[in-house]
């Protein structure tokens, strides 16, 4: 048996805080150190479902015996709530005019602290680079 | 196969071709390099499907390389770039320039982007027969990983290759073409949705290899005061998968499996396996014109384009039948006029009409409860038409002053309108309306301060909605009262298609906006900027739902570079957005 629609307003808020900053130091003539980051946290949710007790509602919930509207977890369905990092270290050596050395390590970093479709999605990655370069230039 | 190995052709000819041309033309020239030689390893930890969604997903030592080479002179240069990161990503570009005669350029690169699976964990419940939970009814929803174990993901691969050749006597006109491939291969995840009266997901890891290649012509001259040019594009998509065959649950009571002939005559698909996965292959072709150039004081630019697009391939479904020679086309130009009113001025108008043709898709489905009492019924063939058949028109003006360096003013009006041919239902020409007015300044008194403020309002004439699908009327009693039809034994879910209402959207028909950023530089080496975003936007159209959405984003920045030594760059932006919206519930037992 089919007795409509119940419906009611409810508000959704979204909130993101995001901060990078970067920072570049020559520490000695042949050596350069930079180092990144970006932090954000962001958070999305519904505020509960107050489903009002109408006549209607009344009606169908005395009719449909079996049923046990619940509509107080609704709201928390699709709550998200994520924390990334980012974190980038940088080292250069220039060991003469043609050749250098540098290191780089990337770190990244998120928390989630929901889980939803795919499941909980926390993880973490880095990738330590290294290398020699050499540059030459002529006719 | 083919497609592929035509484009590492084309590829390499570019390749041959520069470095044949570009050695010989090139007279006494410079060479420059650099290369870089090292490794990586790549750590992963817990799940990194989402963070590291752009990584190979391999954790180990990878050798690296990356290689710049340059070689000029006056006359022209040869360029070959290359990256390799690790087996699956990597990039190669070879250009180089004859001048003015011949500019050409051949690039390949290569990604990988690993994909989540839908758990389906969300989708799993059962009715009960007490208020307690404790006794499983018959209605219940399941689902089902068939292949667990198995990730998804792809490899992209480009290749892009462009000419541009100049003839000898007719250094203004040039001549054009380029080429672009795309191919992906891997797995994805698919999804089957059984019928309702199984409610049964399965998800299933198949085979993915998806190509699109373009190839562009063109010619543009330079005839003085103005410059045309006309390109011609084409461009097709297909996949080298086989759509795949797979069973469709049979429809029967869930509990004791009675029911079967009722239950799957109210069904398209009912024990038997159908095909599905299928991709289309499209073909798209398009003509450009465009002309630019001087207009007394002023300038102006137009552009015309016609296109259009087809799929290929019929639905091998034996089930459903789409007819039609299906196309989409379409017409679309824009003009901008740029022109000083006066001194220190400038008003730039544009203007922009289009025209898009989808064609509507006849689907014919087989009888609802064929063979049944009552039965037999033609009801759910339909005619999709498409709200993508539309015409739309737009047209703005701008007004610019600048009298001097320490301030800016511009001021725009705006109107746009959509109609759409055939939505909400045929013929209906469903139109919004859209006007706008931008207003904003630019202050900037001296090097240690600047200052700008934008403001907008918007007023949207009937903003796009789903059309009477968010809510149903009871039903069960009154003039809403449904009743079994034809002589059918029961009242059927499609009847309460004609109890639904409401055309909810959280699109705005007012929209106003504030953008400020202030900027102070006390000495050279610092400089603050503070900030703030601000939007509100409302629709007060339908009666269920007073809709509101704010958005504020204030903004902070700190620059520090005390010395040639040391640099600090920082920022941090917080956002809030708000907005109400409705949940409605379906009261019903089944």
């Amino acid at each position: 048996m089919h007795y409509g629609s119940l419906y009611t307003e409810t508000d959704y808020e979204v909130k993101s805080h995001i901060l990078n900053g970067t920072l570049s130091y020559q520490l000695m003539p042949s050596v350069a150190l930079n180092v990144q980051g970006t932090f954000s946290k962001s958070s999305a949710s519904f505020d509960p479902v107050e489903m009002p007790q109408t006549p209607l509602r009344t009606l169908a919930e005395e009719k449909i015996h079996l049923a046990n509207y619940d509509y107080s977890t609704i709201h928390s369905y699709s709550d998200l709530d994520y924390q990334f990092l980012n974190l980038r270290l940088g080292l250069t050596y220039a060991i003469s005019k043609i050749v250098g050395w540098d290191l780089v390590i990337d770190y990244y970093d998120l928390t989630d602290n929901q889980g939803y479709v795919y499941g909980v999605e926390s993880g973490t990655f880095y990738v330590i680079r290294t290398g020699f370069s050499i540059y030459r230039s002529g006719k | 196969m083919k497609h592929y190995r035509l484009s590492f052709l084309l590829l390499i000819m570019i390749i041959l071709f520069l470095q044949q041309f570009g050695y010989s033309q090139i007279s006494n020239p410079t060479t420059e390099w650099s290369l870089w030689m090292g490794s990586h390893y790549t750590g992963l930890q817990d799940y990194t499907l989402k963070v590291a969604e752009f990584d190979r997903g391999v954790e180990g030592f990878v050798p690296e390389l990356r290689l710049d080479w340059f070689r000029y002179s006056k006359t022209g240069n040869l360029r070959f770039k290359g990256y390799y990161y690790d087996p699956k990503r990597m990039n190669f570009s070879f250009a180089g320039q004859y001048t003015p005669w011949v500019k050409a350029s051949a690039r390949y690169q290569s990604f990988y982007r690993q994909n989540q699976r839908d758990l389906l964990a969300n989708l799993s419940a059962r009715e009960a027969t007490d208020r307690t939970g404790a006794q499983p009814g018959g209605k219940m929803l399941t689902s089902e990983q068939l292949n667990p174990e198995m990730g998804v993901g792809f490899r992209r691969q480009e290749i892009q290759t462009n000419l541009e050749i100049r003839l000898p006597g007719m250094e203004n006109i040039k001549i054009f073409a380029s080429h672009r491939s795309i191919f992906e291969k891997g797995q994805e995840e698919h999804i089957q949705i059984m019928h309702c009266a199984t409610c049964h997901l399965t998800s299933r890891v198949v085979d993915l290899e998806r190509n699109t290649h373009a190839v562009t012509g063109g010619v543009e001259a330079d005839l003085g005061k103005i410059q045309l040019s006309y390109k011609a594009s084409y461009r097709t998509f297909s996949s080298n998968v086989e759509p795949f065959e797979a069973f469709f649950d049979t429809a029967q009571h869930p509990v004791n499996g009675t029911l079967v002939e009722e239950f799957s005559s109210r069904n398209i698909f009912s024990g038997e396996s159908v095909p599905m996965n299928q991709y289309p292959e499209t073909q798209k072709l398009s003509h450009t014109l465009k002309a630019k150039g001087k207009l007394g004081k002023g300038s102006f630019l137009a552009q015309f384009v016609n296109f259009s697009a087809e799929n290929t391939v019929d639905l091998i479904d034996p089930n459903i039948t789409v007819s039609g020679n299906l196309k989409l086309k379409g017409n679309y130009g824009n003009l901008r006029l740029n022109y000083p009113l006066f001194k220190k001025s400038n008003f730039v108008l544009r203007g922009y009409y289009g025209r898009f043709e989808n064609d509507p898709i006849n689907i014919d489905v087989p009888p609802w409860r064929e063979g049944r009492p009552a039965g037999d019924l033609d009801i759910f063939d339909w005619t999709r038409y498409s709200n993508f058949t539309r015409t739309e028109l737009k047209g703005s003006g701008e007004f610019i002053y600048q009298p001097s360096r320490k301030y800016r003013l511009n001021l725009l009006a705006g109107i746009e309108t959509r109609e759409r041919d055939d939505y909400p239902f045929e013929g209906a020409k469903d139109k919004t309306t859209t006007l706008q007015i931008k207003g904003g300044i630019k202050y900037r008194p001296t090097e240690k301060f600047t200052g700008r403020l934008s403001l907008l309002y918007k007023n949207i004439d009937n903003p796009f909605a789903p059309y009477k699908h968010m809510f149903e009327r009871p039903g069960y009693a009154g003039a809403d009262s449904l009743v079994p039809e034809n002589g059918a034994p029961a009242i059927y879910y499609y009847q309460r298609d004609a109890l639904r209402y409401g055309d909810i959207t959280s699109l705005p028909a007012q929209e106003t906006g504030v953008q400020l950023k202030l900027s102070f530089m006390p000495q050279k080496t610092v400089n603050f900027t503070v900030g703030l975003n601000a939007s509100m936007a409302a629709n007060s159209d339908e009666p269920e739902l007073d809709f509101k959405k704010t958005s504020l984003q204030p903004l902070l920045g700190l620059n520090l570079i005390p010395s040639d030594k040391f640099a600090f760059y920082s920022s941090y932006s917080y956002l809030l957005q708000t907005q109400n919206g409705i949940a409605a519930v379906a009261m019903m037992d089944g």
